[in-house]
C-alpha cells in the first residue's frame, strides 16, 4: 500500500543527526535536505557512514541525536508511516531469500507491502521489464549473478511505488546494460515525483542524473565542490 | 487483515523454501513415528497407577503428550530459530524496514512451521492407530480450543525467545532449555502426581499442564464438557497476559537493536 506523497516540499530532511556505533562516531551532526522529486547522491569511502545514513532513513537504525523527516513523517514518532513511505535497497544482496526465485521474492515483499496479487504481478512485470531482468526473474536468487540480484533488489524497493527511494551502492556488479537501465528508471521515477537518495563509494556514473551531490567523510556531510554532469550544471552543488 | 496478509506471505515463502529441500517433510514424519514406536515397547514395562494392567494405555498417554508437544515446538522454539536464521541469512534487517508491526513479523516466523508440524502430527497419529492408539470419546471442539489457546500461549513464549535473539543474537538454546523443563514438569510423558510435591507446585504454573490435562480428557477419557472449563479458562488467562507482554518485548527488542545498530549483526 503506497503512502500518499505528503505536501511537504522535502522528501527527506535530516537535521543534526549523530550516530556512534561501538564507541566510534559514524555520523556527526549531519544535515541533509532532499526536495521532493529530486535525486541526491552521497559519495564516501568505505566506512564513511553512507550505509548508516541509509539505515537511519530506512528506520532500522536509530540516531543518537537529531531529527529525521521522511515524506513529512517524523522518524522518531511515526516509524511505521516512514516505513510505508520508503523503498530501500541495501548494499547487502543477502537481504534476498536465495532459496526461492526472484519472482517469489517480489511476490512476498509485495504482499507484505499490501499489494493485491493481481496488481503485484503487473507491477513486478513492468518494473522487471524496465530493469531488464524479466527473463531471469523466474530463476532462484542463488543462481543469479551479482548484477541481476542488484537489479532485483531495486525492483523490490520500487514495488510499492514509494514516495522515497533509498539506494545503497546500487551499481555494484552492474554491467553497462544494467547501469543504463538503473539510471533510466531512477530518472523516470524522479520525474514522477519520487524522492531518491543514492549512496555509493564512487558516484561518477550517477552524476549525470543527480540534482545534488554530497561527500561524506569523518562523519560529516558536505556538498561537493567539484564534479560533473547535471548536478553541477544545475548549480545545486 | 494485514496480520493474515503478512503471516500468509511469510508462510508461503517458508513453504517454498522447505520444498526446495525435498526430503525434509518425509523425514520429519518418519522420525516422529519412529520415536513413538519406541514408546509402544516402553509401555509394556509400565504397569502402575492409571496404567496398571493396561499397557497400551501408557502408549496412548505418551502419543498425546509427544504429538502435542511436537505441534507446539515450532511455535515456541521455531520462532527464535527463524529469527536467528533471518539474522544469519541477512534478511532480518530488510524485514525490519518493511511497513508492518513487528509483532506480526514475530508471529509470522512460526506460521509455516506450525502448519507443517500439525500435518506431520496428524499423519503420525494415523500411523499409530494400527499399533494401538485409540480415542475413547473424542471431544473435537475442546481439542480445537485447547490447540488454539495453547498455540497463542506458546507463540508468546516464542516471541519472547525471538526478542532475546534480536538483542543478543542468542536465545534459542535458552528457550529450548526452558521448554524441556516445562515438558518434564507438565506431564508430557508421565502424570505430574509422580513428581515430588515441590515440583508439582511448579507444574501448576506451567500452561502445558492445563493443555495436556484438557487434551487427554478430551481424547482418552470420557469426561463431561464442563470438566474442561477450568483448564480452558486458565489457558485463556495465560494467553491474555503473555501475548501483550511478548508483543511489547519484541517491539522493545527491535528498538534496542536499532539503537545498537545490530539488526544486521550475527
Amino acid at each position: 500500500m503506497r503512502m500518499p506523497i505528503t505536501d511537504q516540499p522535502n522528501g527527506i530532511v535530516v537535521e543534526g543527526v549523530s550516530k556512534a556505533l561501538r564507541g566510534r562516531v559514524i555520523l556527526n551532526k549531519v544535515s541533509l535536505s532532499v526536495p521532493k522529486g529530486s535525486i541526491a547522491v552521497v559519495e564516501g569511502d568505505n566506512g564513511a557512514g553512507k550505509t548508516t545514513l541509509i539505515r537511519i532513513l530506512a528506520a532500522v537504525v536509530l540516531p543518537d541525536a537529531g531529527t529525521v523527516t521522511v515524506n513529512g513523517f517524523d522518524l522518531a514518532r511515526q516509524s511505521l508511516s516512514v516505513r510505508r513511505s520508503i523503498g530501500v535497497s541495501f548494499a547487502n544482496e543477502r537481504s534476498l531469500y536465495w532459496r526461492i526465485t526472484g519472482q517469489q521474492n517480489l511476490e512476498m515483499f509485495g504482499r507484505i507491502a499490501g499489494l493485491s496479487k493481481k496488481s503485484l504481478k503487473s507491477r513486478a512485470a513492468e518494473i522487471c521489464d524496465e530493469l531488464r531482468i524479466r527473463d531471469v526473474v523466474s530463476n532462484r536468487v542463488a543462481r543469479m549473478s551479482t548484477g541481476q540480484r542488484q537489479r532485483l533488489m531495486v525492483a523490490r524497493a520500487l514495488l510499492s511505488d514509494p514516495a522515497v527511494l533509498l539506494l545503497d551502492e546500487p551499481f555494484r556488479g552492474l554491467d553497462e546494460d544494467g547501469l543504463e537501465a538503473l539510471l533510466a528508471i531512477v530518472r523516470r521515477r524522479a520525474a514522477m515525483g519520487m524522492t531518491i537518495l543514492i549512496v555509493a563509494p564512487l558516484i561518477g556514473a550517477v552524476l549525470p542524473v543527480a540534482d545534488a551531490a554530497y561527500r561524506i567523510a569523518d562523519g560529516a556531510l558536505t556538498p561537493m565542490v567539484s564534479g560533473s554532469g547535471d548536478a553541477v550544471s544545475k548549480g545545486q552543488l | 487483515m494485514s496480520f493474515f496478509r503478512i503471516v500468509s506471505a511469510v508462510a508461503e515463502k517458508d513453504f517454498r523454501t522447505a520444498i526446495s529441500y525435498r526430503v525434509g517433510f518425509i523425514s520429519g514424519v518418519v522420525a516422529s513415528f519412529w520415536g513413538l514406536i519406541a514408546f509402544r515397547f516402553v509401555s509394556k514395562l509400565v504397569n502402575t497407577g492409571q496404567f496398571a494392567n493396561n499397557p497400551v494405555a501408557y502408549f496412548r498417554y505418551a502419543v498425546v503428550g509427544l504429538l502435542f508437544a511436537s505441534i507446539l515446538e515450532p511455535t515456541a522454539i521455531g520462532t527464535s530459530g527463524s529469527v536467528r536464521s533471518e539474522q544469519v541469512q541477512g534478511t532480518l534487517e530488510y524485514m525490519a524496514s518493511q511497513p508492518v508491526r513487528r509483532i506480526y513479523l514475530g508471529l509470522s516466523w512460526s506460521a509455516f512451521g506450525l502448519l507443517q508440524s500439525m500435518v506431520v502430527a496428524l499423519l503420525v497419529l494415523l500411523l499409530t492407530i494400527p499399533i494401538g492408539f485409540r480415542t475413547a470419546n473424542l471431544n473435537l471442539p475442546v481439542v480445537i480450543a485447547v490447540i488454539v489457546l495453547s498455540i497463542l500461549v506458546f507463540a508468546a513464549v516464542g516471541n519472547a525467545g525471538a526478542a532475546l535473539v534480536i538483542v543478543f543474537q542468542q536465545g534459542s538454546a535458552i528457550v529450548a532449555g526452558v521448554l524441556s523443563i516445562i515438558g518434564v514438569i507438565s506431564g508430557t510423558l508421565f502424570p505430574i502426581r509422580e513428581l515430588p510435591k515441590w515440583l508439582q507446585f511448579f507444574s501448576h504454573l506451567s500452561p502445558l499442564t492445563y493443555s495436556l490435562d484438557a487434551l487427554r480428557s478430551a481424547t482418552l477419557a470420557r469426561q463431561p464438557a464442563t470438566s474442561f472449563t477450568t483448564d480452558l479458562l486458565v489457558l485463556a488467562g495465560f494467553a491474555a497476559v503473555l501475548l501483550p507482554i511478548s508483543a511489547w518485548l519484541i517491539e522493545r527488542a527491535f528498538r534496542v537493536a536499532q539503537r545498537q545498530g545490530t539488526l544486521s549483526t550475527y
